[in-house]
């Protein structure tokens, strides 16, 4: 793949991503967007499909004792995943090792801008109740699409620093590392696994 | 007779899937449940302004749920919204109130029992099911990634879609009887069943990967484990038990042990 079309790759699954995002709050709810679906799918369409299934695998398990309860925005284990897969199949690529922790922190950052994100939405509730008290309709379906639009683009600019930025820095880093360094994140991807797996059995523990 | 026409029904389920679409620290759930209600809302209290604009403001107020779950309260307040518009000016006020109190009471009440059944069942269940059938396909197949995502999208889908659409129609159905028609229902059956189905997944799971790993990684593999369950009941964050991997394998390093 060229420089280019391989750029040009990562944009389009930046935005594709953005939109399957949604369906983790904003939209149906479908589990389109769990990193056990997205990431085998992102890799088949990199042509990673093992890679995607073990960062997917990886994501999900570590992301399954956060549960979406009450007011707790939890890390976004979606955006985790496709940055994870974008840092490690796009054209300036890393090894997992480094992808995973990058594509983790993707989603930390996320999670921040998600928070603030909600609190601006207050400003939405208050545009529809002063329709309604100046006797308009309060055109709830147009709110919908901004509150969805705001998310979707949030996610895509997330991404997008991730394959213009995030990657290139990490490319040019990750020859340079120390010894000591590239070591321990190769030790804890071996380990992530187990851990995935030890985090899917604590979640599935049955009580009396 | 239903009044809810099927019509009606997949226009209230197309919105219903847009409840958090506004979520905010506010109000929750409460705008995308005003917008999920509108087109029930217009059919009962056209042509009564005051009334109309009264109702589309009480239900743009706090409201959160399991979003599954919403759906019984849509239709629930749906046939209480029907039986508001249909009564008279002296009874209505005290309706009006009866319905905002049922609508929190069983919002609450059905939030419990969908995060248990959905997020703290259902998912790690899928991700069980997807996880030992792609490993069991792994060394032989490369469609082992179209399994793990198929199998949890239909092991997940299948169920929690059917029951979104049932709800609905059952909500409106049962309006205020909700709390005690769900006793009839299996809810803690089905979900001690699916986490003992998903624990021997989850193990089988375990098995496949200590067979596949190299002979030398399997005991750091299996202490790994070992310590992650046991991490995890002293609520140790998956994300804390990763950082730590990373800072033992530095003082591995460092120690000249790796």
């Amino acid at each position: 793949m060229s420089w280019t079309a391989g750029w040009l790759a990562g944009m389009a699954a930046a935005a594709l991503v953005a939109v399957l995002e949604l369906d983790v709050v904003q939209f149906g709810q479908f589990m389109i967007s769990r990193p056990l679906v997205l990431g085998p799918l992102l890799g088949l369409l990199f042509g990673l499909p093992q890679t995607g299934l073990a960062l997917g695998a990886c994501c999900e398990l570590f992301s399954l004792d956060d549960l979406p309860v009450g007011g707790s925005l939890p890390l976004n284990a979606t955006v985790a995943v496709s940055a994870a897969l974008l840092l490690n199949c796009g054209p300036r690529a890393v090894p997992p090792e480094v992808a995973l922790p990058a594509g983790l922190t993707a989603g930390w950052l996320h999670q921040k801008i998600e928070t603030a994100l909600r609190y601006r939405r207050r400003a939405l509730c208050g545009c529809a109740e002063e329709s309604l008290l100046r006797g308009c309709e309060p055109r709830l379906g147009r709110l919908v699409g901004q509150a969805i639009c705001e998310q979707a683009a949030m996610t895509f600019t997330v991404l997008l620093a991730c394959v213009l930025v995030v990657g290139p820095a990490l490319h040019w880093l990750w020859p340079h590392a120390p010894h000591n360094a590239v070591e321990a994140l190769r030790f804890a991807w071996a380990l992530a696994p187990w851990l995935g797996l030890g985090v899917l059995l604590h979640a599935l523990k049955v009580t009396p | 007779m239903s009044a809810m026409s099927a019509r009606m029904q997949k226009e209230l389920f197309a919105r219903s899937l847009l409840l958090q679409s506004c979520w905010s620290f506010e109000r929750m759930q409460g705008l995308g449940f005003a917008y999920c209600l509108e087109p029930w809302i217009e059919r009962c209290w056209s042509g009564q302004n005051g009334a109309h604009r009264e109702a589309q403001l009480r239900h743009q107020e706090y409201f959160n749920t399991q979003p599954y779950m919403a759906s019984l309260v849509v239709g629930m307040v749906c046939a209480l919204e029907e039986d508001a518009s249909s009564s008279s000016a002296e009874e209505r006020p005290a309706k009006v109130a009866r319905l905002m109190t049922l609508k929190t009471a069983a919002a609450s009440a059905l939030a419990g029992l969908g995060d248990a059944l959905f997020w703290g069942t259902l998912r790690p269940f899928c991700a069980a099911l997807a996880l030992a059938g792609a490993l069991v396909l792994w060394p032989r197949s490369p469609w082992a990634a179209a399994w793990a995502a198929g199998a949890y999208l239909l092991a997940y889908n299948g169920p929690a879609v059917t029951l979104r659409w049932r709800f609905l129609r059952l909500g409106y159905e049962w309006k205020d009887q909700i709390a005690v028609r769900f006793q009839e229902w299996p809810g803690r059956r089905l979900i001690k069943g699916l986490r003992v189905g998903g624990l021997a997944l989850a193990l089988a799971a375990s098995v496949l990967m200590l067979r596949t790993v190299p002979e030398r990684q399997r005991m750091l593999g299996a202490l790994a484990l070992a310590a992650a369950v046991g991490l995890q009941m002293t609520r140790v964050s998956a994300y804390r038990l990763y950082t730590a991997a990373g800072l033992t394998g530095l003082a591995a390093s460092l120690a000249g042990w790796l």
